[in-house]
């Protein structure tokens, strides 16, 4: 499948990480160049240099855009790293229409001179947005974990989380019900939230089971995680629970998960939350 | 030569991540092949470095052992760098090491179950 594909999934590893290091690294040498070219100006290869460099760059950033956009489409609707994918991509889209402004004023004018005050400034400011939104980029990898782990799951994981709000401010004492239990394929999970509590309901075989979201290890999306052979798997460390009762089938986490009784009436999945 | 500069500068924090990583993790190993990959690369780029030092302002374009050493360098580069991104996406290294404190604010919300707070915990 093209997605599949996009995401990198044959490869155990998202392709929109990897393919950003070419226009990353083409734009950085392209004002390397330029100040070499300040530096020695009757070195009259470094402009034409610098002029290809930022080329290849707008070429290959196009390239990377593409996985991108697709990894993109994948995070949880009410996940935080959303907004920030968006900020990442719309800070990427301003350098790369500022670097093609850039060549375009180059190409006007490349004749191995030293590089003209604009394009330079405009390689500077290039070279600040994309450092900003690489680290934005990078957030969203290493601090809210988007993409990690992702190849071992083999179904889409939940599009958005399932509030149930009302029911006043205590907690209910009566099973309350959360979704239409054939919304569930086998192997598919939901995230459903209720006043606070988060919980990831599963579904393998015929058989549903709930448990809280967060991995004990560090705090992980379980309802992003593989379910198989009556187990739940972290994506981010591969820390396995039993889906029934929770327990640890395998480490890094110590602890075991809270689970919550699911039964199935009239085609809808009720969940039973402890009161207080 | 700014490549070369540049990858002296990211071989200590490479160092540092894999130090972090336990022994008998498998990621260990993927570190380990990854860090020796990398290390053969700096070595192969600072003899094409010193091939090329004598000769790069003739425009003869560049000699075929400049180029060969160029082309295994760009190539082990990517089995290094694929086992690098492996660690990341597919273990988890490091995955979380700086914002656990926020999801683990998060979770408490949410009302896990959490073990006590406590010492670093590695990966």
């Amino acid at each position: 499948m093209i997605k599949d594909l996009l995401q990198g999934k044959p490869f155990k590893h998202p392709l929109h990480p990897f393919l950003v290091h070419f226009p990353v690294g083409l734009f950085l040498f392209s004002l390397v160049l330029d100040v070499a070219s300040l530096i020695f100006p009757a070195e009259p290869t470094l402009e034409p240099a610098a002029f290809y460099s930022m080329g290849f760059g707008v070429a290959t950033a196009l390239l990377a855009a593409v996985p991108g956009f697709v990894d993109y489409l994948d995070i949880r609707k009410d996940h935080p790293a959303r907004a920030k994918a968006v900020h990442h991509m719309l800070l990427n889209l301003a350098a790369v229409g500022l670097y093609g402004l850039n060549l375009g004023l180059r190409y006007s004018q490349a004749d191995g001179q030293q590089v003209g005050w604009l394009p330079f400034v405009l390689s500077c400011v290039g070279v600040g947005i994309l450092s900003v939104s690489g680290y934005l980029g990078g957030t969203i990898v290493y601090a809210d974990g988007v993409g990690v782990g992702r190849h071992r799951r083999r179904s889409p994981g939940p599009k958005q989380t399932i509030e149930i709000k009302a029911l006043g401010a205590a907690a209910p004492r009566e099973p309350v019900s959360v979704a239409k239990a054939g919304a569930l394929q086998d192997g598919e999970t939901l995230r459903v939230k209720l006043a606070n509590v988060v919980v990831a309901i599963a579904r393998q075989g015929d058989e549903y089971f709930a448990f809280q979201e967060f991995c004990p290890h560090r705090y992980g999306p379980l309802s992003e995680g593989k379910i198989e052979k009556g187990t739940v798997e972290c994506p981010w460390h591969r820390s396995c629970f039993d889906l029934a009762t929770g327990e640890v089938k395998q480490g890094p986490a110590k602890i075991g998960l809270k689970t919550y009784k699911v039964t199935v009436r009239d085609d809808t999945l009720w969940i039973d939350f402890p009161s207080g | 030569m700014f490549g070369l500069l540049a990858a002296l500068i990211a071989v200590p924090t490479g160092v540092l991540d894999w130090a972090e990583v336990k022994r008998e993790k498998p990621a260990w190993k993927w570190g380990l092949y990854h860090m020796m990959v990398n290390l053969i690369v700096i070595i192969l780029y600072g003899m094409n470095l010193g091939l090329r030092l004598g000769s790069y302002r003739e425009a003869a374009g560049v000699g075929q052992a400049p180029l060969f050493f160029s082309a295994l360098g760009t190539l082990l580069l990517l089995v290094s760098s694929y086992l690098g991104g492996r660690m990341v996406y597919d273990y988890g290294i490091g995955i979380a090491r700086h914002s656990k404190e926020k999801w683990r604010k998060v979770a408490e919300e949410g009302g896990a179950r959490l073990p006590p707070e406590k010492r670093e915990e590695q990966a």
